[in-house]
């Protein structure tokens, strides 16, 4: 996104700004570094589809260059290479590179969060410059430093959109971005806008660097244990009201009638397809927490829970796994700390509260550690495929009116069969496994 | 065939930005640039608009920035390109001068002339498209099946996110099918679907085209058509616009399809309506037929930003005529694309 943004390297500024430095104080600068200097005027305008005039007429209040101008005026090679540069000169060309770092450190937090798949990042090559954080582009705006808002967009001879404000809230803001540039699979669904921003944020704000394979492997083992207890209760009454009592803190009351129905007539085949990977992984550990003196209720995966549990705790540690695996809740939570918050599905209302239903929705991080870790992979690969998966799943939702979770679970295991099938990802089993 | 031998070149002038040279008296700044063959579809018409047909090489001459380039394939309409070496031991060229009549250009020399071409019809189902959408639909339709022996078409539907209703495939009953598929409604982010469009085209060897179905206003794209049309150029995709003479009341549009097709070699059409667009298409279709492909592995070349090109036709006989391609492209400092190889000067052969 750097390189498409055509920015100058931090290295690069720095150094420069030391070669300025040493100039002010009687040292000619070496060749190679005017020739660095170089990158700093790499960037060219695109070229122009609408005349001054026009974007006057077209545009007011919208195209406004200015930072970029200043940026392209500015002749850093020119104040190094001159032996006879003046100290206010050398003073203004440090003070020019100003702009160009400021644009280099916008890029890295917009790179850091870049949605999977972006193109206006990598499209627009002003889209960095034009960050705008003191509204400096806009008449009328009363609220700066807020969360940036997009202005421009719809707008052909603005120059493309760009954004106004702060950076907070800046994942959540790039993928309102990006969203419309995936192409859905069938038409875009009735909750796309209520849905996408948040999940694609889900996939770029958490990272799994440090997240240990017993750590990733407990996550698949929870959500494993949860389905055996939902098997097991089907046969066993007071197992299933200890099952149904917990799942009812998660789950709408017409949705757990629907689990006792199908548990009571012993449909577990049916029913677990249907179960949300949030729901069984809470299962797990909730039972685990309210009924210590049952283990080994459920089969092989609960069995292997509970080794690894007693010889690793802190590795099945619920605050660990909910820190590693969970999701940010900017809205309901009013922080970006990944967490599981273990709550019903948030009914989809207007406005900013309509993020309320995405993030109450904590499935697709767990359910793509499981994938991974039963498909033999390293924790840190999520970094590289829990992008992608999500956005696939995103490209595959089709639900048809806001209540529709079964579309989205459907998604989701689809998404997840073409991965197992190897049809999502060039990488290798085992890549990067320690 | 030919061009599918043909490998993508680097270009080293010199090293990379991003590393720091034991040379310190070089003061000028060098680069590496990576290009791909450029592929120049070529359009040549008389003073009525008369198509002027058996050309060959060496009557055009091509320079970038001035410098002048050495043609490496050649084809004509429906020509698989050749190599210049394969022309001469193939071929008995005509002089110069000797030129073919302009083509009247029935639609009966049609079908054999498209061969080759991958046309990507992307169609503006937004809001703005209620009313005229069923013979936009209708219109659409007719084109396809008007284009019977072109190698592949594709057919996209945008309002505020692409659709890829058909992807790219010989077969025209897909294609229609998928026509009538097709559902109007939300807002319209021209744009963004182009610029994904020319993504998807760009992969893509041989001739490619973007022929766009649009009512006009754009009120959702974030990208701009300036970077659009940059794409397009340098990915060699030249792009036609269909727009109804509705959209000329809306500036904005026009200006931008007039200045965008121009760029990209292609050309924009306002019909009455979409029930009187049959001549637009038609000329779309003729378009297709009778432009000339030529590439060029681009010579030394310093500049490392934009990169005008120009041809012309040599001799006193063929000045008269004019000729529209594409006039320039970006190339990617290797800074910029370091594993990225796509093809970054246009229809880099696989």
């Amino acid at each position: 996104m750097l390189d498409y943004q055509r920015l100058v390297s931090l290295d690069t500024l720095l150094t420069l700004g030391d070669a300025l430095a040493e100039k002010g104080h009687g040292k000619q600068p070496a060749g190679y570094l005017i020739q660095l200097a170089g990158q700093t005027r790499e960037f060219e305008m695109p070229r122009p589809i609408f005349t001054n005039g026009e974007r006057s007429e077209w545009a007011a209040g919208i195209y406004n260059n200015h930072h970029t101008d200043v940026e392209m005026r500015a002749d850093i090679p020119k104040v190094l290479k001159s032996p006879t540069a003046s100290l206010v000169q050398i003073d203004e060309a440090r003070g020019e590179l100003a702009s160009f770092l400021r644009d280099t450190l916008v890029g890295l937090n917009y790179a850091y969060y870049e949605p999977p798949g972006a193109q206006a990042l990598h499209n627009n090559p002003l889209f960095v410059r034009s960050h705008d954080f003191a509204g400096e582009t806009v008449g009328g705006l009363k609220t700066l430093w807020q969360a940036p808002e997009l202005l421009g967009q719809g707008s052909p001879a603005g120059g493309g959109a760009h954004f106004v404000g702060s950076l907070a809230d800046l994942p959540y803001a790039l993928a309102d971005l990006e969203q419309d540039f995936i192409s859905p699979d069938s038409v875009q669904a009735l909750i796309w806008k209520e849905l996408t921003p948040e999940l694609l944020a889900s996939a770029t704000i958490p990272r799994w660097w440090d997240v240990s394979p017993l750590e990733l492997h407990a996550i698949a083992l929870y959500q494993r244990s949860g389905e055996e207890l939902l098997t097991a209760s089907a046969k066993d009454e007071a197992l299933r009201n200890q099952v149904l009592i917990i799942l009812s803190t998660r789950l709408l009351p017409q949705r757990s009638r629907q689990i006792e129905e199908a548990l009571r007539a012993g449909r577990v085949s049916e029913m677990l397809p249907q179960m949300m990977p949030a729901d069984t992984f809470y299962l797990a550990a909730e039972f685990r927490r309210q009924y210590p003196a049952q283990p080994g209720v459920g089969g092989s995966a609960t069995q292997e829970l509970d080794e690894l549990c007693r010889l690793h705790p802190e590795q099945a540690d619920w605050n660990r796994l909910s820190r590693d695996f969970g999701t940010p809740h900017p809205s309901l939570a009013q922080n970006y700390g990944p967490e599981l918050l273990n709550m019903m599905p948030m009914p989809p209302l207007a406005g900013y509260s309509s993020r309320f239903l995405a993030e109450s929705w904590d499935s697709p991080n767990l359910y793509w550690a499981r994938l991974a870790d039963e498909g033999g992979y390293s924790p840190v690969m999520l970094n590289h495929f829990v992008p992608q998966l999500t956005r696939k799943l995103v490209e595959k939702i089709f639900a048809t009116d806001f209540e529709d979770w079964p579309e989205l679970l459907r998604a989701m295991h689809e998404t997840g069969a073409e991965f197992q099938e190897g049809k999502l990802t060039p990488l290798k089993r085992g890549a990067a496994r320690p | 065939m030919v061009r599918k031998l043909l490998p993508l070149i680097l270009i080293p002038l010199g090293f990379a930005l991003g590393d720091v040279p034991d040379m310190e008296a070089q003061e000028s700044p060098d680069f590496h640039v990576v290009v791909n063959m450029v592929q120049l579809n070529v359009a040549v018409t008389d003073k009525n608009g008369k198509y002027i047909t058996g050309l060959r090489p060496k009557d055009f001459v091509i320079a970038e920035d001035g410098i002048l380039e050495k043609t490496a394939t050649f084809a004509e309409g429906n020509e698989p390109a050749r190599s210049l070496r394969e022309l001469a031991e193939q071929d008995s060229p005509a002089p110069s001068g000797d030129l073919a009549e302009p083509s009247s250009d029935g639609a009966s020399t049609f079908d054999a002339q498209v061969r080759g071409a991958n046309v990507f019809v992307l169609f503006d189902t937004s809001n703005y498209m209620y009313r005229g959408f069923v013979f936009a639909q209708d219109a659409i339709t007719e084109f396809i099946r008007s284009l019977e022996t072109a190698d592949r078409i594709a057919l996209y539907s945008y309002s505020r996110d692409l659709s890829r209703v058909a992807p790219l495939t010989a077969d025209r009953t897909q294609v229609v099918q998928a026509v009538r598929s097709t559902v109007a409604g939300d807002e319209a982010a021209l744009y963004n679907a182009l610029l994904l469009t020319l993504k998807d085209a760009a992969q893509n060897t041989g001739r490619k085209v973007v022929v766009v179905f649009s009512n006009g206003p754009d009120n959702s794209s974030v990208v701009p058509p300036e970077d659009v049309a940059e794409f397009a150029q340098s990915a060699g995709v030249s792009i036609y616009m269909i727009s109804t003479q509705k959209a000329k009341l809306e500036p904005v549009s026009t200006a931008v399809f007039d200045r965008m097709t121009a760029a990209t070699g292609g050309k924009a059409y306002f019909a009455k309506d979409w029930k009187d667009e049959h001549r637009a298409f038609a000329s779309v279709r003729d378009d297709l037929a009778h432009l000339y492909s030529l590439s060029y592995y681009p010579k030394p070349n310093a500049n490392a930003g934009w990169r005008a090109i120009t041809v012309r036709l040599v001799g006193d006989q063929l000045k008269k005529y004019k000729l529209r391609t594409r006039n320039g492209y970006r190339p990617q400092p290797s800074r910029f694309s370091r594993g990225d190889t796509t093809a970054s000067a246009g229809a880099g052969p696989e």
